[in-house]
């Protein structure tokens, strides 16, 4: 057991991983070459459609002990990932990995599945209830979370082998040429396939719409794909888009999304060639919506909007607000319709997103993210990932890999959530280290970090309530306050990985 | 000069609601005992508020209570129990005649008699809210020294006359007049009734533009998200702001010249343009947009 650099516990050994611990943002470089996979010769004639998912499971040669993965791009919609683990199970596979891009709520079908041993660990961020059993010990499946940028890097760097790569493939040629723009699951953006497509052993396209060769755009191409399948359904379409993407009408969500706009603002960064991210919660795009009309008042051209875009993104590169939009996931339709007509709308991979061990990502050309936050503590550390319950309930999704790559990394939350304080003396779990946030913006407060004298400075002059960390924990805390601490078996049952592959953070057993 | 341009409602029965007053950027806030509360929760709400305003001690803000209406069995109790929390003032629904401001203003003086507060510590703002008020609207106003304010209650006053309320009011209109006049007369501010559509923005700011036109100073308003829209519909706008500097510096130049009257831009500027033009540099100043020292020598000259 040691101690990173943020203080946290860390074992030296877990599940038979030797065990990095976090030091910094920015020191641990890579070591090792690129992944590979096998090449593979295909003579015209050769047919790669397959009947099944089991047809497709035995190609593989999938056995006991091995890892697959899916996207998530079809969200709380996806059937995919349950449908080949109910196969494994009826072909009799056990002890198999999940090293999914995300797991989401639509996934708790494959608890029993957990609970009898065909799947026994997950390489991925967890959203719902599999998080929570297994935070009460109740399931036993060793969980490793990863940002979208550090799930990319396991996969170039060869730290997490995937040995079958099932993309739902919404549109799809018998060649595997596919794309996620068109067919009854569409979805836009396959950017979290792309890394799969490229470094999984092999590479299986599961679509529900197989149209004529060739299925153009063409997002992930046949020369990366082995089989192809058919199925049914890949997915309940109402649910594929984020639930979240309309502007709060929430009164604090709005002075929240004020006061961001006016920290965007007075940070000087909005000028021409201006770069943006914000989430799909309704606060971010009421953010969005105020930056967008402040650049329509003085007639700012940005450079591109980037992460999972929503329709406001969409209206922005329309106006004329962003050259470019960088898209690894949609998130309304709006987005797929977009993505699918306009060229200035790209689909990128989470590699060129947010990997921070390839030549440069996207996010570090950022200017500016707009950011959630389950709670954050007085040296900026930021938790997404578990609650105040202690329960391991979201995936870190690009959180720490936008902070750390963007000139300035806005936090916005509400000053309680229920009864309990957002600013705590220390996070339950630390996703994103303070040293890549820079300001915590909340309905009663706006705190700066220290590095940002001059910002701290130009928000007192506009008379916005710019506060101390530890002050406003304390204001906060003394209507709130002090919440009884939860208490923590020593048993870790997942790990908080973060982006360049140490660990941040763990997640231990919640005393019940 | 107080501004009293948002005076948004908060139930008092909603703590979630209550934490977030100081948060609002409302010019004051009236905590609701009154229609917002069912009668089952009389009693809790009081507590609530009372509660809130003994805790909130940091004030940004003016705070008034809404009681119930003084012939209901509660007025009485909300009185005993909000009054020792310190709210700035009562405003009193149902306010049909001057003699229920009155009364209140006995009630108050008692209060603060027995509190140690100095007399007046209190304010009150009166609802014209039914027919009856309307036409004793006059009296009413002047009927307390502790009234700040005239407030107009749209939603009351429709029921009263067995009439719709529309988004463009026309139905109000004579209504209004009659509360600003009461309330100049009086020499108080007037604040108009709430715009119940909270998704309306538009209709709210027609609403509030023709208020502001008849001579309301300030409007109620059920939802925060109402306060950008009312704000930006009272605060002079910087070229009304430019031309009242004009009109000052105009008026300046006649009087050097010996004369009360003189042409500005081809239009007539006397004593009512230069007491207009005082009032929208007066509003500037409470705003914040400027710093002007505007004695009454700039406005009506040496004696």
């Amino acid at each position: 057991m040691a101690k990173n650099s943020l203080g946290r516990e860390i074992p030296a050994v877990w599940k038979g991983r030797t065990l990095d611990p976090y030091l910094d943002p920015w020191s641990r470089q890579p070591e090792v070459l690129r992944a590979t996979r096998p090449l593979v010769r295909r003579a015209p004639g050769d047919s790669k459609l397959l009947p099944s998912l089991r047809a497709a499971i035995e190609a593989c040669g999938l056995k006991n002990g091995m890892t697959i993965s899916t996207h998530h791009a079809l969200r709380n919609g996806d059937k995919l990932l349950n449908l080949l683990v109910q196969e494994m199970d009826a072909m009799g596979l056990r002890d198999m990995g999940i090293a999914s891009s995300s797991i989401h709520a639509v996934h708790a079908e494959i608890i029993p599945y957990i609970r009898k041993g065909v799947i026994t660990r997950i390489e991925t961020g967890v959203n719902g209830l599999i998080g929570e059993l297994v935070s009460k010990g109740e399931l036993d499946c060793p969980i490793v979370v990863r940002s979208h940028g550090g799930r990319a890097r396991s996969l170039v760097t060869g730290e997490v082998e995937v040995d079958a790569a099932f993309i739902a493939a919404p549109c799809c040629d018998v060649t595997g040429n596919l794309n996620g723009v068109a067919g009854p699951a569409a979805c836009g953006s396959l950017g979290y396939a792309h890394t799969d497509a490229r470094y999984a052993r092999k590479v299986v396209a599961v679509t529900d719409h197989l149209v004529r060769f060739p299925a153009a755009p063409i997002s992930i191409s046949q020369s990366d794909v082995d089989y192809v399948v058919q199925i049914e359904s890949l997915g309940d379409p109402s649910k594929i888009v984020s639930t979240t993407t309309r502007l709060t009408r929430d009164p604090a969500g709005l002075l929240i999304a004020k006061y961001a706009a006016e920290v965007i603002e007075a940070s000087g960064l909005l000028k021409d060639g201006f770069s943006f991210q914000t989430g799909a919660g309704g606060t971010s795009l009421a953010v969005a919506d105020l930056v967008h009309r402040k650049m329509a008042e003085g007639k700012i051209k940005g450079s591109f909007g980037c992460g999972g875009i929503t329709g406001y993104f969409v209206d922005m590169l329309e106006q004329g607000y962003f050259e470019t939009l960088f898209d690894v996931q949609c998130f309304d339709l709006k987005a797929v319709e977009s993505m699918r007509r306009n060229p200035g709308h790209r689909e990128i991979s989470a590699d060129l997103y947010a990997n921070p061990f390839n030549r440069g990502a996207v996010v570090n050309m950022l200017d500016c993210v707009i950011l959630g936050a389950t709670e954050v503590d007085v040296d900026y550390n930021v938790n997404v990932n578990t609650e105040s319950s202690g329960y391991l309930l979201h995936n870190t999704g690009g959180h720490c890999d936008v902070a750390a790559g963007a000139k300035l990394a806005i936090v916005v939350a509400p000053s309680m959530r229920g009864r309990l304080p957002i600013v705590r003396d220390a996070v339950t779990t630390v996703t994103t280290p303070g040293e890549t946030v820079d300001v915590i913006v909340t309905e009663r407060g706006i705190c700066v970090a220290d590095k940002h004298e001059d910002l701290k400075k130009e928000l007192l002059r506009r008379n916005l309530p710019v506060k101390d960390i530890r002050q406003f924990h304390e204001e906060i805390t003394q209507m709130t306050g002090v919440p009884r601490p939860i208490e923590f078996e020593d048993e870790v049952v997942a790990l908080i990985e973060y982006r360049d592959g140490s660990i941040i953070d763990v997640v231990r057993r919640v005393k019940e | 000069m107080r501004l009293r341009r948002s005076m948004l409602y908060v139930p008092g029965n909603m703590p979630g609601m209550l934490q977030n007053i100081p948060v609002f950027e409302a010019d004051g806030v009236m905590i609701d005992l009154e229609d917002a509360v069912p009668l089952v929760e009389k009693d809790a709400a009081r507590l609530l508020a009372r509660n809130f305003l003994r805790s909130y001690q940091d004030r940004n803000k003016e705070l008034f209570v809404r009681i119930n209406a003084l012939d209901t069995p509660y007025a009485a109790d909300d009185l005993r129990e909000i009054l020792p929390a310190l709210p700035d003032g009562i405003r009193l629904p149902k306010a049909d005649n001057p003699e229920l401001v009155e009364r209140l203003d006995t009630l108050l003086t008692e209060q603060e008699e027995r509190l140690g507060l100095p007399i007046g510590h209190f304010k009150i703002i009166p609802s014209i809210e039914s027919a009856q008020g309307v036409l004793n609207c006059v009296a009413t106003a002047k009927a307390s020294s502790r009234l700040v304010a005239l407030a107009f209650g749209a939603e009351d006053y429709t029921a009263s006359m067995e009439i719709d309320r529309t988004k463009t009011g026309e139905e109000l209109f004579s209504a209004r007049t009659q509360v600003v006049w009461a309330a100049k007369a009086a020499g108080v501010q007037a604040i108009d009734s709430i715009f119940s559509d909270v998704n309306d923005m538009e209709a709210l700011r027609a609403e509030t533009v023709l208020v502001k036109r008849l001579g309301f100073t300030g409007k109620s308003l059920v939802n925060p998200r109402q306060i950008e829209v009312i704000h930006e519909v009272f605060r002079p706008t910087a070229e009304e702001i430019r031309h009242a500097l004009e009109v000052m510096d105009a008026i300046k130049r006649a009087r050097e010249m010996g004369t009360g009257v003189i042409s500005l831009k081809g239009k007539m500027v006397d004593a009512p343009v230069v007491t207009r033009a005082a009032r929208t540099i007066r509003e500037g100043v409470a705003f914040g947009m400027l710093e002007f020292d505007l004695s009454d020598e700039v406005i009506h000259g040496e004696k």
